[in-house]
C-alpha cells in the first residue's frame, strides 16, 4: 500500500489535535492580552543574514535554509524572538517603552535522530525597553500563568545567568553548556539562595515567590544554556510530568542593537508541542 | 511514587558492579536479581527502581526520561552523543576502542579508501577524519574480528578490554581511538526534579 507521508519531524494535525492546539493558543492570547501584551506577526521566511545576527552556531546548524530565485539565502524562522527584535528595532523604534508584545507562531528546526519535531508551535511574550526587575518578574510570572492556564501541573522554574560562565576556561564553559559535569568538575549548585554574581537573583526569586508561592523556583548554576543572544538572566520551566523543557526565556539586551537600535529586552516562549495535544 | 528514582543499567559486568556500589552506600537491591530473568527490580526501601537494558539502549532511556539515571560506558556516549548530563566517571568497566589489523599493517601505511568494519561508525569516522584518511566504513553488530580474516575489511575498529580476542584472531592493536569507563548519566529534567537525591548519590558512589 502506498502512503503519502510528511517529512521527518513534520506532522498533520487531525481535528482532535487541532482543536486542542487552537484552544490552547486562544487561552494564551487572551491571558497575554489581559497582561498588556499586544500581538505581533512576523514572516515565516526571512533573509538568512538577518536572522543569523541572533543565532548561535547550534541554531545555525538546525535552521532550514534555502535560496530564492536571485540566489539570496533564506531561512524558515528557527526562533520568534530574533524576527520580532528585527521588527521592533527597524519599524517600531519610535514607540514608547516598555513595549509589550506577544506571538503565537510556529518555528522550524531540523529534526535530529531522536525524531524531535521540525515544526514547533510557540507562544511567547517580549518586553522591549524595560528598565528594572519588575519587567523580568512580569515575564516569568506571565510564563507561569500561561502554563497554569494550559493546566500544566507540578511546574518548576530554574533561573540561571550568563555570568555563571564568567571566568571559566573555554574547556569548562563548553563542558557546562554540554552538561558534561565530569569535565566541569562537579554538579552545578542549585538552591533558592545561591547568588554568585550578586545579580539580584535572590531578589527576583523572592519577588516571584510572592505570587507563586507553591512553585519551586531555584537558582541553578548550571543553567547557562540557551540561545546565542541571551545577555543576563535565563530561565527554564519544566513539569514533573514532562521530560523536556516546556518553556524558556531570558534577557537579551544586545539583540536589538544588532539591527541598528539599541534596546533592552526580555522574553519567554512556551513550546506548545511539549504541552501535548491529548489533554482537555 | 513521586520521589521514586529510576536507574537504567546494562546487564552483565556493569550491573554487578553497580549493585555492589549501591550496596556500599546503603541502597540494597535483591541479591538474586542478576541471575533472574526479570528486567527490573526495586531496592528494599522501594525508592529506587533498577532497569536492566542493552548497553546501547541506556542513553535512550535516560534521554527520553524513562530513567532518571543511567550507568553506561563512555564508548556508547561518545558514539551516540545523547542529550544527557554526564555526572561522574565511575572508573570501572575499563576498556578501549582500538584500530586493529594484521601484523603487517600500520596506521601510516593504510591506504585511502581501505575498508573498516565496526560497531562504532561515528567514532570511527571521527578518528579517520582527524588523521586525514578517507576510509570506507561497514557497520556490523558483532564478531567484528572476522573482518580482516574473511576479506570483508582491511582493518577493524572495536572495543577491547584484555586484547585476548584480538590475539586469537591474529590481530594487533594499531592505535587507540579512546579509553572508556562506566559513567553516571542523568536526564536533565530528572536532575531538576530529584536534584538532592541525585547529588547525594553522585557524591557518595
Amino acid at each position: 500500500m502506498t502512503t503519502y507521508t510528511t517529512p521527518q519531524g513534520i506532522s498533520d494535525y487531525l481535528p482532535n489535535d487541532t482543536k486542542i492546539l487552537n484552544a490552547n493558543i486562544i487561552k494564551l492570547q487572551s491571558l497575554f492580552s489581559e497582561n498588556g501584551f499586544n500581538q505581533i506577526k512576523t514572516p515565516t521566511i526571512e533573509f538568512a543574514e538577518n536572522l543569523e545576527k541572533g543565532l548561535g552556531p547550534i541554531q545555525k546548524k538546525h535552521s532550514i535554509e534555502f535560496f530564492d530565485p536571485a540566489g539570496n539565502r533564506l531561512l524558515l524562522r528557527p526562533d520568534n524572538t530574533t524576527p520580532i527584535a528585527r521588527t521592533v528595532a527597524t519599524r517600531m523604534n519610535a514607540e514608547s517603552t516598555p513595549l509589550k508584545l506577544c506571538y503565537t507562531e510556529p518555528i522550524f528546526r531540523k529534526s535530529n535522530q531522536n525524531h524531535s519535531d521540525t515544526e514547533i508551535f510557540q507562544a511567547g511574550c517580549e518586553i522591549f525597553g524595560y528598565t528594572n526587575l519588575t519587567s523580568i518578574v512580569d515575564i516569568i510570572s506571565t510564563c507561569i500563568k500561561g502554563l497554569e492556564t494550559l493546566n500544566v501541573t507540578d511546574i518548576g522554574i530554574d533561573i540561571g545567568h550568563i555570568n555563571f560562565m564568567k571566568g571559566l576556561s573555554e574547556e569548562k564553559k563548553e563542558a557546562l553548556l554540554k552538561g558534561d559535569y565530569i569535565t566541569y568538575g562537579k554538579i552545578p549548585e542549585r538552591s533558592e539562595t545561591i547568588d554568585p554574581d550578586s545579580e539580584n537573583l535572590t531578589n527576583l526569586v523572592a519577588n516571584l515567590k510572592k505570587s507563586h508561592s507553591t512553585i519551586p523556583i531555584m537558582i541553578n548554576q548550571g543553567l547557562v544554556k540557551g540561545l546565542h543572544y541571551y545577555s543576563g538572566i535565563i530561565f527554564e520551566a519544566y513539569s514533573k510530568h514532562n521530560r523536556n523543557i516546556i518553556a524558556s526565556g531570558g534577557q537579551y539586551d544586545s539583540l536589538c542593537a544588532q539591527f541598528g537600535h539599541s534596546l533592552s529586552a526580555v522574553g519567554f516562549a512556551i513550546n506548545l508541542n511539549e504541552i501535548g495535544f491529548q489533554n482537555d | 511514587m513521586t520521589n521514586q528514582l529510576t536507574i537504567a543499567v546494562p546487564k552483565g559486568y556493569l550491573l554487578k558492579e553497580t549493585i555492589k556500589r549501591f550496596e556500599a552506600i546503603g541502597i540494597h537491591f535483591p541479591s538474586d536479581f542478576e541471575e533472574s530473568r526479570r528486567l527490573f527490580t526495586y531496592d528494599t526501601s522501594e525508592t529506587y527502581k533498577l532497569l536492566t537494558v542493552r548497553p546501547w539502549d541506556v542513553p535512550a532511556y535516560v534521554e527520553q526520561g524513562a530513567a532518571d539515571l543511567g550507568i553506561v560506558g563512555k564508548d556508547v556516549l561518545l558514539e551516540q552523543e545523547p542529550d544527557v548530563y554526564t555526572l561522574k566517571d565511575l572508573k570501572f568497566g575499563g576498556c578501549k576502542l582500538v584500530i586493529a589489523g594484521l601484523k603487517t599493517q600500520s596506521i601510516q601505511t593504510l591506504k585511502h579508501h581501505c575498508k573498516v568494519v565496526t560497531k562504532y561508525p561515528q567514532s570511527t569516522t571521527k578518528y579517520f577524519e582527524k588523521i586525514g584518511k578517507k576510509v570506507k566504513i561497514i557497520k556490523l553488530y558483532g564478531a567484528i574480528e572476522l573482518g580482516p580474516l574473511t576479506g570483508l575489511s582491511d582493518i577493524i575498529c572495536d572495543l577491547t578490554a584484555t586484547g585476548k580476542t584480538l590475539k586469537e584472531h591474529q590481530l594487533i592493536e594499531l592505535d587507540t581511538v579512546f579509553e572508556s569507563t562506566a559513567q553516571l548519566i542523568a536526564n536533565p529534567i530528572g536532575m531538576k526534579v530529584h536534584y538532592k537525591q541525585i547529588s547525594d548519590i553522585n557524591s557518595k558512589i
